[in-house]
């Protein structure tokens, strides 16, 4: 008899993580079709070039979608996430290129990252400013900020380089792009990011404060927690690893370019939100957006060596978006159960 | 005649079994009163006679015929109307609004018809004295006790002959309850039923014709009400007797003053309101329904703004202050809208139980110190005995009413507030947990915290307060010490 209830315990444990576990991570199942379907299907898929090839191409999504996970986490939205990249690059790039600190390799290097460090904040102070204390919603100032950032990085580039972009950067500095025998810089660099978003997001105050003020900022308000900061924290740490983003993209490019990321957008948001991180807040984080950085990544690289058009590739990447925002759908359905019912 | 019967009907969530075969009847024309202990299991069965969840098994006949009700809508329309225990207004959409919100009147061409609705909703806005309101008031802007009336307004409007009040008095003051108990009788007169479940008893006791009795998911004992008396209803319940119904403990009050409002005025419509408390002092607040006690105390904790007057705080004085300022000056703010303001409804226990503890357990590098968590949730979740399967996974929103109340009090006691502010703490709690709380409450007290208590239900209030004021209309209009406590006198100041 004891043996019987013992088991059935078991088995109600087991189901209840194993419905914890599609709950957090409702992208495993994907990331594995689409891993089984290259492995299978694509030609090259599994050549050492494409893993290599696949491996950077992680790297360059996944930073600046960890960031992008702090502010899906409160139900907002950074549209001028891919603008940091352009505007940290062309400036860094004149930096480490044309400014009197060119001769100097590893001087320039410094300034230069941390000219687009800066830059990332800037943007982060503004965005979060304006939402936080001018009430904006962040949907309008990102627009805006996005397209001041975009029209800089343009004129910029225009008037000082006299052309889109401009190489010519110092030899330290390319390390991090991880061209040759360097792969591995811009492999640790977004894995020390990715970590240190988990820690942030999993360990300290700061993640709690997070995911409390995406489920409820009212009862996290009363509850001593300060709301405002912690918004304006998510939008300077969006900001600052997409900094760090331009950073590894500008070396890997060798050359700073005022089209840097211009056609990223899409891909962020697909990763995040495919991933599992909830669209309405308070759910996710970034080991949802790795898997869902995973998920993109195979998905535009099989597609590649398959050799789709790029319709095909956004048709793709659009149903899965969709299918994503109605599992998260659902799944707030489930978290709410019965009681949330009544008021819908 | 039996109207509504219940056979046998069984429930489980993920394998916990919450219901046990339960056999229900209602008959025409009478009151059924429904007790039992937090997470017994009334609100399930009424959510399954609504349509809100489906049974495992078991099945229900509405007047002799089968009655499978799929969802809420099917419920309404066999005439069966539902006051839940969780307010489900919308705040965004206004009084007649949300009244008609599952049907509105159609006039010529299809049109919602406007003017009935607001003429309505106006009447019984009028015949239940819900003043200073009108139809096209944002619910949002409403008082707990006002949004409960609307609530009942809108089972009342669809005319139905089955009614499910679920704690439908839980924000209500006398007066309030009064009339809701006014039009029971009249509805019961006229040959509605009515299912009618509520933690205080003396309601039941009072209005109903028939107490069923459910405990942990069965029901243990019903008869007619003649046959109950209150004791033995909590014996039933609870499967022990209760005797006491207010802890005993010596405290002292202290000299010190630990806290005190200086000519506060907020929401616009409380003016001018005075009174200190001091340590190890309870101090208890009445006030009809719209007299401005919860604004006061959303005012003294920051939630809304101080629009003049001060608060002084251990001895320091404020013209503006923060939730997290008042946290960190030893204060702690139980608030009476738990489901927006209190709980992150789909967030699990642990989560909403960490929410103001975290702050004390920051260690370097900003690092939350999870041992210590984790000991302070079990330790709270046993202090406030929340009934949870799984707290690391069961989400706020699953538990019953009463117990994501405890939840709520947990959350704050962890930090043992010196400064203590309690809105209805004991809202939809029961027996058992009721007497648990003003334990807690009276240890605090007794540990030199001074705490205002908030509540509508006046015996509470006297059963533990040192010292009752009175709100009227947004003025505090009196103290009353606890030699002089009587219900006629602290009424009398507030109507
Ligand atoms: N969706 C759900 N998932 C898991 N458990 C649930 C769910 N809904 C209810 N329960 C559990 O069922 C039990 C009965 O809950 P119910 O809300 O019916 O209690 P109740 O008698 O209405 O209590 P109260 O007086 O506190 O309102 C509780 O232990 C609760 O945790
Ligand atoms: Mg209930």
């Amino acid at each position: 008899m004891e043996r019987t209830e013992n088991k059935s315990l078991k088995i109600r444990v087991m189901l209840d993580k194993g419905r914890r576990l599609v709950m957090d991570y409702p992208i495993i199942f994907f990331v594995f079709v689409v891993f089984l379907f290259g492995i299978l299907f694509v030609p090259y898929f599994t050549t050492s070039y494409n893993m290599k090839n696949l491996c950077l191409q992680l790297c360059d999504l996944l930073i600046i979608a960890c960031g992008y996970t702090f502010i899906e986490l409160n139900a907002g939205t950074d549209l001028s996430a891919t603008s940091v990249l352009c505007v940290s690059s062309v400036l860094g790039g004149w930096i480490m290129a044309l400014s009197p600190l060119a001769a100097y390799p590893v001087l320039a290097t410094i300034a230069g990252i941390a000219t687009m460090l800066l830059i990332g904040l800037l943007f982060g102070v503004i965005n979060g400013f304006s939402v936080v204390r001018l009430k904006m919603p962040s949907f309008i100032v990102t627009m805006a900020t996005m397209l001041v950032g975009q029209a800089f990085a343009t004129w910029f580039a225009q008037v000082v380089f006299g052309k889109n972009s401009i190489g010519g950067l110092p030899q330290p500095f390319l390390v991090l792009g991880g061209s040759g025998k360097y792969f591995l810089v811009p492999v640790v660099i977004s894995l020390v990011m990715f970590f240190l978003a988990d820690f942030i997001l999993r360990r300290t105050k700061l993640g709690r404060d997070i995911y409390c003020v995406g489920t409820n900022p009212n009862a996290s308000y009363i509850s001593g927690i300060n709301v405002k900061r912690t918004v304006f924290i998510m939008f300077v740490l969006c900001g600052l690893f997409a900094a760090v983003e331009g950073i590894v993209l500008t070396a890997r490019n060798m050359a700073a370019m005022s089209t840097l990321g211009s056609t990223m957008f899409l891909n962020i948001v697909s990763a995040v939100v495919v991933g599992g991180t909830s669209v309405s807040g308070g759910f996710g984080g970034v080991k949802q957006t790795l898997l869902g950085s995973v998920f993109i990544v195979i998905l535009n690289n099989a597609m590649n060596l398959v050799g789709v058009e790029w319709q095909t590739i956004m048709l793709v990447q659009g149903l899965a978006i969709l299918l994503a925002t109605i599992i998260d759908f659902m799944l707030k359905r489930a978290r709410y159960t019965t009681r949330r019912r009544l008021a819908e | 005649m039996s109207v509504l019967q219940l056979k046998d009907i069984k429930k489980s969530f993920f394998g916990v079994q919450v219901l046990h075969g339960i056999s229900l009847e209602l008959k025409e024309g009478e009151i059924l009163g429904l007790v039992g202990e937090n997470g017994a299991g009334k609100s399930t069965m009424m959510n399954i006679i609504g349509g809100v969840l489906q049974p495992d098994s078991g099945s229900m006949f509405l007047r002799g015929e089968e009655y499978h009700p799929e969802s809420p809508q099917v419920a309404t329309d066999n005439g069966i109307s539902f006051i839940h225990q969780e307010l489900s207004l919308f705040s965004n959409l206004t009084v007649a609004e949300n009244i008609y919100i599952d049907g509105y009147p159609k006039g010529k061409l299809g049109m919602i018809d406007k003017k009935k609705m607001a003429s309505t909703t106006e009447e019984y806005l009028k015949r239940y004295h819900i003043e200073n309101v009108s139809p096209s008031t944002s619910i949002g802007q409403l008082p707990m006790g006002t949004r409960q009336m609307i609530e009942i307004i809108k089972a009342l409007v669809k005319n139905s002959h089955i009614l499910i009040f679920d704690e439908p008095t839980t924000s209500l003051s006398n007066r309030e309850k009064e009339l809701l108990f006014k039009t029971l009788n009249e509805l019961r007169e006229a040959g509605y039923s009515i299912i009618y479940i509520s933690h205080i008893l003396e309601d039941v006791l009072m209005l109903s014709n028939r107490i069923y009795v459910l405990r942990d998911g069965s029901i243990v004992a019903d008869g007619p009400t003649e046959e109950w008396d209150r004791d033995r209803l909590i014996h039933e319940m609870v499967g022990r007797d209760i005797k006491q119904v207010y802890p005993t403990l010596e405290k002292t009050i202290e000299n010190d003053v630990a806290f005190e409002v200086k000519d506060l005025c907020c929401a616009d419509s409380v003016k001018d309101v005075n009174f200190s408390i001091r340590k190890g002092e309870i101090l208890g607040m009445f006030g009809l329904m719209g007299a401005g006690r919860s604004e006061v105390a959303r005012a003294i904790f920051g939630v809304d703004p101080i629009q003049g007057g001060s608060v002084v705080i251990k001895g320091k004085e404020y013209h503006k202050t923060t939730p997290d300022l008042c946290i960190n000056n030893g204060m702690a703010f139980i608030t009476e809208n738990r489901r927006e303001e209190g709980l992150m409804m789909p967030k699990p226990v642990n989560d909403n139980m960490a929410m103001v503890m975290d702050r004390n357990l920051v260690r370097k590098l900003g690092m939350i110190d999870r041992a210590k968590e984790a000991e302070l949730n079990d330790k709270m979740i046993h202090a406030v005995s929340v009934k949870v399967t799984n707290p690391k996974t069961q989400t706020a929103n699953s538990l019953s009413g009463g117990n994501q109340q405890k939840v709520v009090i947990g959350k704050w006691i962890v930090t043992k507030p010196e400064i203590f502010i309690v809105d209805e703490p004991t809202r939809g709690v029961d027996v058992g947990a009721k007497y648990e709380i003003y334990k807690l409450l009276l240890r605090l007290a007794s540990e030199g915290a001074a705490i205002l208590f908030i509540s509508s239900e006046m015996e509470e209030l006297m059963g533990i307060s040192d010292r009752i004021v009175v709100m009227k209309d947004g003025h505090l209009v009196k103290s009353i010490d606890k030699p002089d406590f009587s219900s006629e006198l602290i009424g009398s100041y507030a109507i």
